[in-house]
Protein backbone atom coordinates (compact mmCIF):
# COMPACT_ATOMS: atom_id res chain seq x y z
CA UNK A 1 0.00 0.00 0.00
CA UNK A 2 1.65 3.38 -0.64
CA UNK A 3 1.18 6.25 1.30
CA UNK A 4 -1.67 8.35 -0.16
CA UNK A 5 -3.50 5.16 0.05
CA UNK A 6 -2.53 4.55 3.72
CA UNK A 7 -3.45 8.18 4.92
CA UNK A 8 -6.74 7.52 3.36
CA UNK A 9 -7.29 4.46 4.75
CA UNK A 10 -5.80 5.61 8.01
CA UNK A 11 -8.46 8.52 7.98
CA UNK A 12 -10.93 6.49 7.13
CA UNK A 13 -10.47 4.44 9.93
CA UNK A 14 -10.31 7.19 12.65
CA UNK A 15 -14.39 7.39 12.51
CA UNK A 16 -14.32 3.42 12.74
CA UNK A 17 -12.45 3.60 16.12
CA UNK A 18 -14.47 6.11 17.75
CA UNK A 19 -17.84 3.87 16.28
CA UNK A 20 -16.25 0.82 18.60
CA UNK A 21 -14.99 3.37 21.28
CA UNK A 22 -18.47 4.45 21.44
CA UNK A 23 -19.99 1.29 21.50
CA UNK A 24 -17.57 -0.14 23.96
CA UNK A 25 -18.74 2.81 26.40
CA UNK A 26 -22.77 2.27 25.68
CA UNK A 27 -22.35 -1.47 25.58
CA UNK A 28 -21.17 -1.01 29.15
CA UNK A 29 -22.96 1.56 30.57
CA UNK A 30 -26.31 -0.42 29.30
CA UNK A 31 -24.98 -3.74 31.09
CA UNK A 32 -23.51 -1.78 34.03
CA UNK A 33 -27.31 -0.88 34.66
CA UNK A 34 -28.94 -4.15 33.25
CA UNK A 35 -26.49 -5.83 35.90
CA UNK A 36 -26.91 -3.71 38.64
CA UNK A 37 -30.72 -4.50 38.31
CA UNK A 38 -30.31 -7.70 38.64
CA UNK A 39 -28.00 -8.25 41.15
CA UNK A 40 -30.25 -5.71 43.74
CA UNK A 41 -33.04 -7.80 42.52
CA UNK A 42 -30.67 -10.75 43.44
CA UNK A 43 -30.24 -9.38 46.79
CA UNK A 44 -33.95 -8.32 47.21
CA UNK A 45 -35.02 -11.73 47.09
CA UNK A 46 -31.97 -13.08 49.31
CA UNK A 47 -33.53 -10.79 51.95
CA UNK A 48 -36.99 -11.62 52.10
CA UNK A 49 -38.53 -13.63 54.73
CA UNK A 50 -40.40 -16.03 53.00
CA UNK A 51 -38.47 -17.89 49.87
CA UNK A 52 -40.64 -20.65 48.42
CA UNK A 53 -45.08 -21.73 48.68
CA UNK A 54 -46.19 -24.81 49.81
CA UNK A 55 -49.50 -25.88 47.41
CA UNK A 56 -52.23 -27.25 50.19
CA UNK A 57 -55.12 -27.66 48.12
CA UNK A 58 -56.18 -28.27 45.24
CA UNK A 59 -55.26 -32.10 45.78
CA UNK A 60 -53.78 -32.79 42.10
CA UNK A 61 -51.44 -30.19 43.21
CA UNK A 62 -50.98 -31.35 46.69
CA UNK A 63 -47.15 -31.10 48.44
CA UNK A 64 -45.86 -28.81 45.42
CA UNK A 65 -42.95 -26.73 46.30
CA UNK A 66 -42.38 -23.11 44.26
CA UNK A 67 -39.40 -21.07 45.20
CA UNK A 68 -40.14 -17.05 45.26
CA UNK A 69 -38.42 -14.77 42.62
CA UNK A 70 -38.48 -11.07 42.88
CA UNK A 71 -41.65 -10.70 41.01
CA UNK A 72 -43.62 -14.06 41.46
CA UNK A 73 -47.16 -14.70 39.52
CA UNK A 74 -49.36 -17.10 40.32
CA UNK A 75 -52.25 -17.95 37.96
CA UNK A 76 -53.82 -20.55 36.15
CA UNK A 77 -51.77 -19.76 32.54
CA UNK A 78 -48.76 -22.26 31.58
CA UNK A 79 -46.12 -19.49 31.94
CA UNK A 80 -47.03 -18.14 35.63
CA UNK A 81 -43.72 -18.78 37.87
CA UNK A 82 -46.22 -20.74 39.92
CA UNK A 83 -48.46 -22.55 37.07
CA UNK A 84 -51.90 -23.69 38.23
CA UNK A 85 -53.58 -24.84 34.96
CA UNK A 86 -57.57 -26.33 35.62
CA UNK A 87 -58.02 -24.43 38.60
CA UNK A 88 -60.27 -21.17 39.49
CA UNK A 89 -57.89 -18.84 39.27
CA UNK A 90 -57.47 -16.65 36.34
CA UNK A 91 -54.43 -16.29 34.08
CA UNK A 92 -52.08 -14.20 36.21
CA UNK A 93 -54.44 -14.27 39.44
CA UNK A 94 -51.67 -12.70 41.68
CA UNK A 95 -48.37 -11.51 42.30
CA UNK A 96 -45.92 -11.82 45.28
CA UNK A 97 -43.28 -8.98 45.30
CA UNK A 98 -40.47 -7.73 47.06
CA UNK A 99 -41.11 -4.39 48.84
CA UNK A 100 -38.51 -3.26 52.01
CA UNK A 101 -37.52 -6.85 52.66
CA UNK A 102 -40.83 -8.34 52.48
CA UNK A 103 -42.60 -10.46 49.96
CA UNK A 104 -45.85 -8.65 49.07
CA UNK A 105 -49.09 -10.35 48.11
CA UNK A 106 -51.22 -8.60 45.09
CA UNK A 107 -54.51 -10.50 44.28
CA UNK A 108 -56.64 -9.36 41.62
CA UNK A 109 -59.70 -10.84 42.82
CA UNK A 110 -59.98 -9.67 46.94
CA UNK A 111 -63.35 -10.94 47.52
CA UNK A 112 -62.29 -15.02 46.84
CA UNK A 113 -59.12 -14.42 49.02
CA UNK A 114 -58.14 -14.83 52.92
CA UNK A 115 -54.48 -15.01 54.11
CA UNK A 116 -55.39 -16.67 57.82
CA UNK A 117 -58.73 -17.00 57.28
CA UNK A 118 -59.15 -12.77 57.32
CA UNK A 119 -59.88 -10.80 53.79
CA UNK A 120 -56.56 -8.98 52.89
CA UNK A 121 -55.30 -5.88 52.18
CA UNK A 122 -54.87 -4.44 48.54
CA UNK A 123 -51.13 -5.34 49.71
CA UNK A 124 -50.79 -7.65 52.51
CA UNK A 125 -46.72 -8.54 53.82
CA UNK A 126 -46.65 -12.02 54.44
CA UNK A 127 -44.38 -13.88 56.70
CA UNK A 128 -43.46 -17.24 57.41
CA UNK A 129 -46.37 -20.01 58.10
CA UNK A 130 -49.04 -17.51 56.62
CA UNK A 131 -51.92 -19.59 54.96
CA UNK A 132 -53.44 -17.96 51.34
CA UNK A 133 -56.69 -19.34 50.02
CA UNK A 134 -57.34 -17.83 46.45
CA UNK A 135 -60.37 -19.76 45.00
CA UNK A 136 -60.24 -23.25 45.25
CA UNK A 137 -56.19 -23.15 45.67
CA UNK A 138 -54.40 -22.90 48.97
CA UNK A 139 -50.74 -22.44 49.66
CA UNK A 140 -48.59 -21.54 52.25
CA UNK A 141 -45.66 -19.68 52.87
CA UNK A 142 -42.40 -21.59 53.82
CA UNK A 143 -39.11 -19.90 54.98
CA UNK A 144 -37.07 -22.29 52.60
CA UNK A 145 -37.38 -25.38 50.01
CA UNK A 146 -37.47 -28.67 51.35
CA UNK A 147 -34.00 -30.11 51.27
CA UNK A 148 -32.46 -26.63 52.22
CA UNK A 149 -30.00 -26.33 55.25
CA UNK A 150 -31.61 -25.25 58.74
CA UNK A 151 -29.81 -21.75 59.24
CA UNK A 152 -30.24 -20.10 62.39
CA UNK A 153 -31.98 -16.62 62.08
CA UNK A 154 -29.83 -13.92 63.11
CA UNK A 155 -32.13 -12.59 66.06
CA UNK A 156 -32.08 -15.93 67.94
CA UNK B 1 -34.16 -17.65 41.32
CA UNK B 2 -31.28 -19.44 43.53
CA UNK B 3 -28.07 -18.64 41.14
CA UNK B 4 -27.16 -14.84 39.83
CA UNK B 5 -27.56 -14.41 36.31
CA UNK B 6 -24.81 -12.27 34.63
CA UNK B 7 -25.84 -10.45 31.57
CA UNK B 8 -23.57 -11.31 28.48
CA UNK B 9 -20.57 -9.14 27.54
CA UNK B 10 -19.88 -10.93 24.42
CA UNK B 11 -20.55 -8.30 22.01
CA UNK B 12 -18.74 -5.77 23.95
CA UNK B 13 -15.79 -8.06 24.07
CA UNK B 14 -15.90 -8.31 20.42
CA UNK B 15 -16.16 -4.78 20.03
CA UNK B 16 -12.56 -4.72 21.44
CA UNK B 17 -11.06 -7.54 19.38
CA UNK B 18 -12.48 -5.91 16.53
CA UNK B 19 -10.63 -2.75 17.40
CA UNK B 20 -7.20 -4.13 18.03
CA UNK B 21 -7.84 -6.11 14.67
CA UNK B 22 -8.66 -2.45 12.78
CA UNK B 23 -5.75 -1.21 14.49
CA UNK B 24 -3.34 -3.85 13.42
CA UNK B 25 -4.27 -4.26 10.07
CA UNK B 26 -4.11 -0.73 9.87
CA UNK B 27 -0.10 -0.58 11.17
CA UNK B 28 0.33 -3.92 9.26
CA UNK B 29 0.73 -1.54 5.88
CA UNK B 30 1.94 1.69 7.51
CA UNK B 31 5.22 2.98 6.30
CA UNK B 32 4.82 2.14 2.85
CA UNK B 33 5.87 -1.88 3.31
CA UNK B 34 3.80 -4.70 4.27
CA UNK B 35 4.40 -5.63 7.72
CA UNK B 36 3.06 -8.87 8.76
CA UNK B 37 4.79 -8.62 12.54
CA UNK B 38 1.82 -6.46 13.19
CA UNK B 39 -0.53 -8.73 12.14
CA UNK B 40 1.15 -11.38 14.19
CA UNK B 41 1.01 -9.60 17.39
CA UNK B 42 -2.74 -8.34 17.16
CA UNK B 43 -3.64 -11.76 16.98
CA UNK B 44 -1.02 -12.49 19.96
CA UNK B 45 -2.87 -9.71 21.59
CA UNK B 46 -6.26 -10.78 20.90
CA UNK B 47 -5.38 -14.28 22.35
CA UNK B 48 -3.98 -13.14 25.00
CA UNK B 49 -7.31 -11.22 26.16
CA UNK B 50 -9.34 -14.32 25.45
CA UNK B 51 -6.95 -16.57 27.44
CA UNK B 52 -7.17 -13.93 30.56
CA UNK B 53 -10.95 -13.80 30.20
CA UNK B 54 -11.00 -17.73 30.43
CA UNK B 55 -8.61 -18.20 33.37
CA UNK B 56 -10.44 -15.15 35.37
CA UNK B 57 -13.59 -16.72 35.03
CA UNK B 58 -12.75 -20.27 36.02
CA UNK B 59 -10.80 -18.71 39.14
CA UNK B 60 -13.20 -16.18 40.18
CA UNK B 61 -17.05 -17.42 38.21
CA UNK B 62 -18.45 -13.97 39.68
CA UNK B 63 -15.99 -12.03 38.61
CA UNK B 64 -17.15 -8.29 37.04
CA UNK B 65 -16.85 -8.74 33.45
CA UNK B 66 -17.53 -5.40 32.26
CA UNK B 67 -14.51 -4.31 34.08
CA UNK B 68 -11.92 -7.35 32.41
CA UNK B 69 -13.52 -5.78 29.00
CA UNK B 70 -12.49 -2.23 29.80
CA UNK B 71 -8.93 -3.09 30.71
CA UNK B 72 -8.63 -5.08 28.03
CA UNK B 73 -9.68 -2.35 25.78
CA UNK B 74 -7.20 0.24 27.28
CA UNK B 75 -4.57 -2.55 27.50
CA UNK B 76 -5.11 -2.81 23.84
CA UNK B 77 -5.04 0.67 22.93
CA UNK B 78 -1.51 1.00 24.88
CA UNK B 79 -0.01 -1.78 22.88
CA UNK B 80 -1.81 -0.64 19.56
CA UNK B 81 -0.10 2.89 20.39
CA UNK B 82 3.21 1.47 21.57
CA UNK B 83 3.76 -0.98 18.46
CA UNK B 84 2.94 2.82 15.93
CA UNK B 85 5.90 4.02 17.72
CA UNK B 86 8.31 0.72 17.84
CA UNK B 87 7.76 -3.13 17.22
CA UNK B 88 10.31 -3.95 20.04
CA UNK B 89 8.63 -1.81 22.98
CA UNK B 90 5.34 -3.03 22.38
CA UNK B 91 6.84 -6.60 22.46
CA UNK B 92 8.02 -6.20 26.15
CA UNK B 93 4.86 -4.24 26.79
CA UNK B 94 3.06 -7.32 25.66
CA UNK B 95 5.20 -9.76 28.08
CA UNK B 96 4.38 -7.52 30.34
CA UNK B 97 1.03 -7.87 29.86
CA UNK B 98 0.99 -11.59 30.02
CA UNK B 99 3.35 -11.52 33.53
CA UNK B 100 0.09 -8.33 34.19
CA UNK B 101 -2.45 -11.30 33.49
CA UNK B 102 -1.11 -13.75 35.43
CA UNK B 103 -0.78 -11.55 38.66
CA UNK B 104 -4.41 -10.22 38.36
CA UNK B 105 -5.55 -13.86 38.37
CA UNK B 106 -3.44 -14.54 41.49
CA UNK B 107 -4.58 -11.07 42.89
CA UNK B 108 -8.33 -12.40 42.27
CA UNK B 109 -7.57 -16.21 44.01
CA UNK B 110 -6.14 -14.02 47.09
CA UNK B 111 -9.21 -12.06 47.16
CA UNK B 112 -11.00 -14.98 47.44
CA UNK B 113 -9.98 -15.06 51.28
CA UNK B 114 -9.21 -11.74 52.32
CA UNK B 115 -7.49 -12.49 55.48
CA UNK B 116 -4.54 -13.52 53.95
CA UNK B 117 -3.68 -10.34 52.12
CA UNK B 118 -5.23 -8.47 55.31
CA UNK B 119 -2.04 -10.39 57.60
CA UNK B 120 0.08 -9.65 54.86
CA UNK B 121 -0.34 -5.89 55.19
CA UNK B 122 2.06 -5.28 57.83
CA UNK B 123 4.99 -7.55 55.96
CA UNK B 124 3.84 -5.25 53.22
CA UNK B 125 4.68 -1.98 54.69
CA UNK B 126 7.79 -2.61 56.37
CA UNK B 127 9.13 -4.34 52.47
CA UNK B 128 7.61 -0.82 51.11
CA UNK B 129 9.28 1.46 53.24
CA UNK B 130 12.68 -0.76 53.55
CA UNK B 131 12.83 -1.06 49.59
CA UNK B 132 12.07 2.68 49.52
CA UNK B 133 14.74 4.00 51.80
CA UNK B 134 17.02 1.27 49.47
CA UNK B 135 16.23 3.24 46.32
CA UNK B 136 18.03 6.56 48.00
CA UNK B 137 21.19 4.92 47.97
CA UNK B 138 21.16 2.13 45.52
CA UNK B 139 17.97 3.55 42.80
CA UNK B 140 18.64 4.34 39.15
CA UNK B 141 17.72 7.38 37.95
CA UNK B 142 15.62 8.29 34.85
CA UNK B 143 13.50 11.02 34.09
CA UNK B 144 14.78 13.33 36.82
CA UNK B 145 13.77 10.68 39.39
CA UNK B 146 15.51 8.45 41.36
CA UNK B 147 13.11 5.61 41.61
CA UNK B 148 14.49 2.83 39.66
CA UNK B 149 16.03 -0.35 40.55
CA UNK B 150 18.02 -3.09 38.52
CA UNK B 151 17.47 -6.92 39.50
CA UNK B 152 19.05 -9.61 37.18
CA UNK B 153 19.26 -6.37 34.61
CA UNK B 154 15.72 -6.11 34.36
CA UNK B 155 15.00 -2.93 35.15
CA UNK B 156 12.07 -2.08 37.62
CA UNK B 157 9.83 0.63 39.65
CA UNK B 158 9.16 -0.49 43.12
CA UNK B 159 7.14 2.72 43.74
CA UNK B 160 4.44 1.27 41.33
CA UNK B 161 4.09 -1.78 43.57
CA UNK B 162 4.64 0.46 46.87
CA UNK B 163 0.98 1.64 45.98
CA UNK B 164 -0.51 -1.43 45.81
CA UNK B 165 0.78 -2.51 48.98
CA UNK B 166 -0.31 0.98 50.64
CA UNK B 167 -4.00 -0.07 49.57
CA UNK B 168 -3.70 -2.98 51.57
CA UNK B 169 -1.65 -1.25 54.41
CA UNK B 170 -4.41 1.34 54.97
CA UNK B 171 -7.22 -0.51 54.22
CA UNK B 172 -5.98 -2.99 57.27
CA UNK B 173 -5.13 0.01 59.25
CA UNK B 174 -9.11 1.27 58.86
CA UNK B 175 -10.49 -1.77 59.49
CA UNK B 176 -8.78 -2.78 62.95
CA UNK B 177 -10.48 0.60 64.38
CA UNK B 178 -10.78 4.29 63.28
CA UNK B 179 -9.86 5.80 66.30
CA UNK B 180 -6.92 8.80 66.40
CA UNK B 181 -4.90 5.92 68.22
CA UNK B 182 -5.96 2.92 65.87
CA UNK B 183 -4.76 5.00 62.69
CA UNK B 184 -1.45 7.04 64.13
CA UNK B 185 0.51 4.00 62.30
CA UNK B 186 -1.22 4.61 59.26
CA UNK B 187 -0.74 8.09 58.83
CA UNK B 188 3.04 7.65 59.98
CA UNK B 189 3.35 4.79 57.15
CA UNK B 190 1.63 7.25 54.23
CA UNK B 191 3.92 10.59 55.65
CA UNK B 192 7.32 8.17 55.60
CA UNK B 193 6.40 6.86 51.95
CA UNK B 194 5.42 10.11 50.57
CA UNK B 195 8.27 11.85 52.07
CA UNK B 196 10.39 9.24 50.74
CA UNK B 197 8.90 9.15 47.33
CA UNK B 198 9.39 12.90 47.66
CA UNK B 199 13.49 12.70 48.67
CA UNK B 200 14.15 10.20 45.51
CA UNK B 201 11.94 13.58 43.13
CA UNK B 202 8.91 10.74 42.98
CA UNK B 203 6.48 13.91 42.93
CA UNK B 204 3.59 11.89 40.98
CA UNK B 205 3.80 8.89 43.29
CA UNK B 206 3.60 11.11 46.78
CA UNK B 207 0.61 13.28 45.45
CA UNK B 208 -1.06 10.16 44.67
CA UNK B 209 -0.50 8.43 47.91
CA UNK B 210 -1.39 11.46 49.84
CA UNK B 211 -4.36 11.76 47.60
CA UNK B 212 -5.30 8.11 47.90
CA UNK B 213 -4.92 8.13 51.77
CA UNK B 214 -7.40 11.16 51.96
CA UNK B 215 -9.81 9.09 49.71
CA UNK B 216 -9.90 6.08 51.42
CA UNK B 217 -9.68 8.21 54.85
CA UNK B 218 -12.80 9.99 54.24
CA UNK B 219 -14.22 6.61 52.99
CA UNK B 220 -13.67 4.71 56.24
CA UNK B 221 -14.85 7.84 58.77
CA UNK B 222 -17.25 9.70 56.87
CA UNK B 223 -15.48 13.09 58.75
CA UNK B 224 -15.31 15.80 55.92
CA UNK B 225 -13.80 17.97 58.23
CA UNK B 226 -10.74 15.93 59.33
CA UNK B 227 -10.31 15.23 55.42
CA UNK B 228 -10.34 18.55 54.77
CA UNK B 229 -7.51 19.41 57.19
CA UNK B 230 -5.50 16.76 55.57
CA UNK B 231 -6.02 17.92 52.42
CA UNK B 232 -5.06 21.43 53.69
CA UNK B 233 -2.00 19.91 55.24
CA UNK B 234 -1.23 18.06 51.80
CA UNK B 235 -1.36 21.74 50.18
CA UNK B 236 0.81 23.09 52.85
CA UNK B 237 3.30 20.17 52.18
CA UNK B 238 3.28 20.92 48.36
CA UNK B 239 3.59 24.68 49.05
CA UNK B 240 6.95 23.65 51.07
CA UNK B 241 7.90 21.34 48.25
CA UNK B 242 7.59 24.25 45.46
CA UNK B 243 9.40 26.76 48.14
CA UNK B 244 12.21 23.81 48.59
CA UNK B 245 12.90 22.31 45.83
CA UNK B 246 14.26 24.29 42.32
CA UNK B 247 12.76 21.80 39.82
CA UNK B 248 9.41 21.58 41.16
CA UNK B 249 9.52 25.28 40.77
CA UNK B 250 10.77 24.79 37.25
CA UNK B 251 7.63 22.79 36.93
CA UNK B 252 5.28 25.32 38.27
CA UNK B 253 6.60 27.81 36.17
CA UNK B 254 6.52 26.10 32.56
CA UNK B 255 2.60 24.62 33.81
CA UNK B 256 1.69 28.75 34.07
CA UNK B 257 3.57 29.63 30.88
CA UNK B 258 4.95 26.38 28.84
CA UNK B 259 5.53 29.00 26.12
CA UNK B 260 8.23 31.44 27.78
CA UNK B 261 10.05 28.38 28.35
CA UNK B 262 9.74 26.83 25.63
CA UNK B 263 13.23 26.32 24.60
CA UNK B 264 14.10 24.14 28.23
CA UNK B 265 11.18 23.02 30.77
CA UNK B 266 8.34 24.23 28.99
CA UNK B 267 8.75 22.53 26.05
CA UNK B 268 7.29 19.06 26.79
CA UNK B 269 4.27 20.33 27.92
CA UNK B 270 3.71 22.80 24.92
CA UNK B 271 4.84 20.05 22.77
CA UNK B 272 2.20 17.70 24.01
CA UNK B 273 -0.71 20.93 23.71
CA UNK B 274 0.29 21.27 20.19
CA UNK B 275 0.05 17.64 19.31
CA UNK B 276 -3.27 17.46 20.97
CA UNK B 277 -4.16 20.60 19.18
CA UNK B 278 -3.13 19.18 15.90
CA UNK B 279 -5.00 16.32 16.30
CA UNK B 280 -8.21 18.41 16.16
CA UNK B 281 -11.30 16.31 16.66
CA UNK B 282 -10.81 12.98 14.70
CA UNK B 283 -7.47 13.10 14.65
CA UNK B 284 -4.72 12.75 12.41
CA UNK B 285 -4.98 8.87 11.96
CA UNK B 286 -3.12 6.16 13.61
CA UNK B 287 0.44 6.20 11.88
CA UNK B 288 0.12 9.99 10.77
CA UNK B 289 1.31 11.86 13.76
CA UNK B 290 4.77 12.95 14.89
CA UNK B 291 4.90 11.41 18.35
CA UNK B 292 8.68 11.15 18.48
CA UNK B 293 8.50 15.14 18.42
CA UNK B 294 7.28 15.09 22.27
CA UNK B 295 9.27 14.13 25.37
CA UNK B 296 8.23 11.06 26.99
CA UNK B 297 5.86 10.15 24.45
CA UNK B 298 5.81 6.46 25.43
CA UNK B 299 5.26 6.73 29.08
CA UNK B 300 4.18 10.36 30.53
CA UNK B 301 2.46 12.01 27.23
CA UNK B 302 1.05 9.14 25.19
CA UNK B 303 -2.30 10.40 26.17
CA UNK B 304 -1.11 13.40 23.94
CA UNK B 305 -0.11 10.71 21.35
CA UNK B 306 -3.61 9.43 21.30
CA UNK B 307 -5.25 12.83 20.98
CA UNK B 308 -3.36 13.61 17.97
CA UNK B 309 -3.65 10.17 16.16
CA UNK B 310 -7.13 9.48 17.44
CA UNK B 311 -8.39 12.76 18.00
CA UNK B 312 -10.22 14.49 20.96
CA UNK B 313 -12.96 13.01 20.49
CA UNK B 314 -11.53 9.10 21.15
CA UNK B 315 -9.52 11.24 23.60
CA UNK B 316 -12.61 12.14 26.00
CA UNK B 317 -13.97 8.52 25.11
CA UNK B 318 -10.64 7.28 26.59
CA UNK B 319 -11.47 9.22 29.95
CA UNK B 320 -15.02 8.15 29.77
CA UNK B 321 -13.37 4.53 29.70
CA UNK B 322 -11.42 5.21 32.86
CA UNK B 323 -14.52 6.21 34.46
CA UNK B 324 -16.62 3.55 33.87
CA UNK B 325 -13.74 1.61 35.33
CA UNK B 326 -14.07 3.81 38.37
CA UNK B 327 -17.80 3.74 38.96
CA UNK B 328 -17.07 -0.30 38.71
CA UNK B 329 -14.56 -0.54 41.00
CA UNK B 330 -17.00 1.69 43.68
CA UNK B 331 -19.67 -0.24 42.91
CA UNK B 332 -18.16 -3.55 44.11
CA UNK B 333 -16.51 -1.47 47.09
CA UNK B 334 -20.25 -0.37 47.88
CA UNK B 335 -21.95 -4.15 47.73
CA UNK B 336 -19.08 -5.58 49.30
CA UNK B 337 -20.16 -7.05 53.42
CA UNK B 338 -16.56 -7.73 54.27
CA UNK B 339 -15.10 -3.86 55.24
CA UNK B 340 -11.17 -4.87 54.59
CA UNK B 341 -12.30 -6.29 51.24
CA UNK B 342 -14.67 -2.78 51.18
CA UNK B 343 -11.71 -0.59 51.57
CA UNK B 344 -9.57 -2.55 49.59
CA UNK B 345 -11.77 -2.30 46.10
CA UNK B 346 -12.21 1.29 47.40
CA UNK B 347 -8.79 2.15 47.55
CA UNK B 348 -7.95 0.46 43.88
CA UNK B 349 -10.73 2.37 42.60
CA UNK B 350 -9.78 5.63 43.99
CA UNK B 351 -5.89 4.96 42.81
CA UNK B 352 -6.94 4.56 39.40
CA UNK B 353 -8.99 7.61 39.16
CA UNK B 354 -6.34 9.56 41.31
CA UNK B 355 -3.48 8.34 39.15
CA UNK B 356 -5.33 8.69 35.68
CA UNK B 357 -6.47 12.76 36.93
CA UNK B 358 -2.94 13.80 37.65
CA UNK B 359 -1.62 12.26 34.50
CA UNK B 360 -3.91 13.55 32.09
CA UNK B 361 -4.52 17.13 34.28
CA UNK B 362 -0.57 17.32 33.47
CA UNK B 363 -1.19 16.53 30.08
CA UNK B 364 -3.68 19.13 29.23
CA UNK B 365 -2.20 21.15 31.75
CA UNK B 366 -4.95 21.69 34.06
CA UNK B 367 -2.48 20.94 36.96
CA UNK B 368 1.53 20.98 36.91
CA UNK B 369 3.05 17.94 35.15
CA UNK B 370 4.48 15.29 37.34
CA UNK B 371 5.92 12.39 35.70
CA UNK B 372 3.58 8.91 36.60
CA UNK B 373 2.28 6.49 33.90
CA UNK B 374 -1.29 6.57 32.53
CA UNK B 375 -2.58 3.14 33.94
CA UNK B 376 -2.86 0.75 31.41
CA UNK B 377 -1.84 2.52 28.54
CA UNK B 378 1.66 3.68 29.21
CA UNK B 379 5.10 2.13 27.96
CA UNK B 380 6.18 0.46 31.31
CA UNK B 381 6.16 -3.21 32.96
CA UNK B 382 6.16 -2.18 36.55
CA UNK B 383 3.04 -0.02 35.91
CA UNK B 384 1.14 -2.65 33.83
CA UNK B 385 1.97 -5.25 36.30
CA UNK B 386 0.68 -3.21 39.37
CA UNK B 387 -2.06 -1.65 37.77
CA UNK B 388 -3.16 -5.22 36.69
CA UNK B 389 -3.01 -6.44 40.18
CA UNK B 390 -4.72 -3.82 41.16
CA UNK B 391 -7.94 -4.55 39.21
CA UNK B 392 -7.20 -8.59 39.91
CA UNK B 393 -7.97 -7.39 43.57
CA UNK B 394 -11.39 -5.45 42.47
CA UNK B 395 -12.18 -8.84 40.36
CA UNK B 396 -11.46 -11.06 43.57
CA UNK B 397 -13.78 -8.77 45.72
CA UNK B 398 -16.51 -8.71 43.37
CA UNK B 399 -15.92 -12.93 43.01
CA UNK B 400 -16.79 -12.90 46.39
CA UNK B 401 -19.65 -10.70 46.85
CA UNK B 402 -21.14 -12.45 44.21
CA UNK B 403 -20.30 -15.95 46.14
CA UNK B 404 -21.77 -14.71 49.27
CA UNK B 405 -25.08 -14.10 47.51
CA UNK B 406 -25.54 -16.73 45.71
CA UNK B 407 -24.89 -19.00 48.81
CA UNK B 408 -27.67 -17.15 50.47
CA UNK B 409 -29.72 -17.43 47.28
CA UNK B 410 -29.00 -21.09 47.58
CA UNK B 411 -29.61 -21.38 51.44
CA UNK B 412 -33.38 -21.18 51.04
CA UNK B 413 -34.16 -22.83 47.30
CA UNK B 414 -31.51 -25.30 46.66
Amino acid sequence: MNETAYSVAASVMRYLFVVLLAFVIFGAIARSVLEGRRLRAARRVAGLSIRALEILAPERYKGKWFPLCEDTYIGSAEDCDVPLPHTDLRDEHARIFCRHGDAVLQTRQRRFCEVNGAKPARRTALSDGDVVWMQDVCFACRKRMPGAPEVPDEQD
Amino acid sequence: MNRIRHVSVASVLCAVLVFIAACFILLAFSGGRFDGAALLFGLLLCLLIIAEYISLLWIAPHADRILFILIAFLTSLGMAVQYRMGAESALHQLLMALIGGAALCVAAAVMKRPAILRVMSIPFALTSLLILVALLFVGKESGGARNWISVGGFLFQPSEFVKVALIAVLAGAMTRGLTVKKLIPAILFTLGVAALLVLQRDLGAAMLVAGVFLILFYAATGKLGATFLGLAAGGAGAYAGYLAFDHVKARVGAWLDPWATYSTSGYQIAQGLMAIASGGLWGEGLGLGSPGLIPAYRTDYVFAVICEEFGIVFGIGVIAVYALVVVRGVMIALASEDRFSSLCAFGCASLVAVQTFIIIGGVIKLIPLTGITMPFVSYGGSSLIAFMTVVGILQGVAARNGAELEKKLREAAP
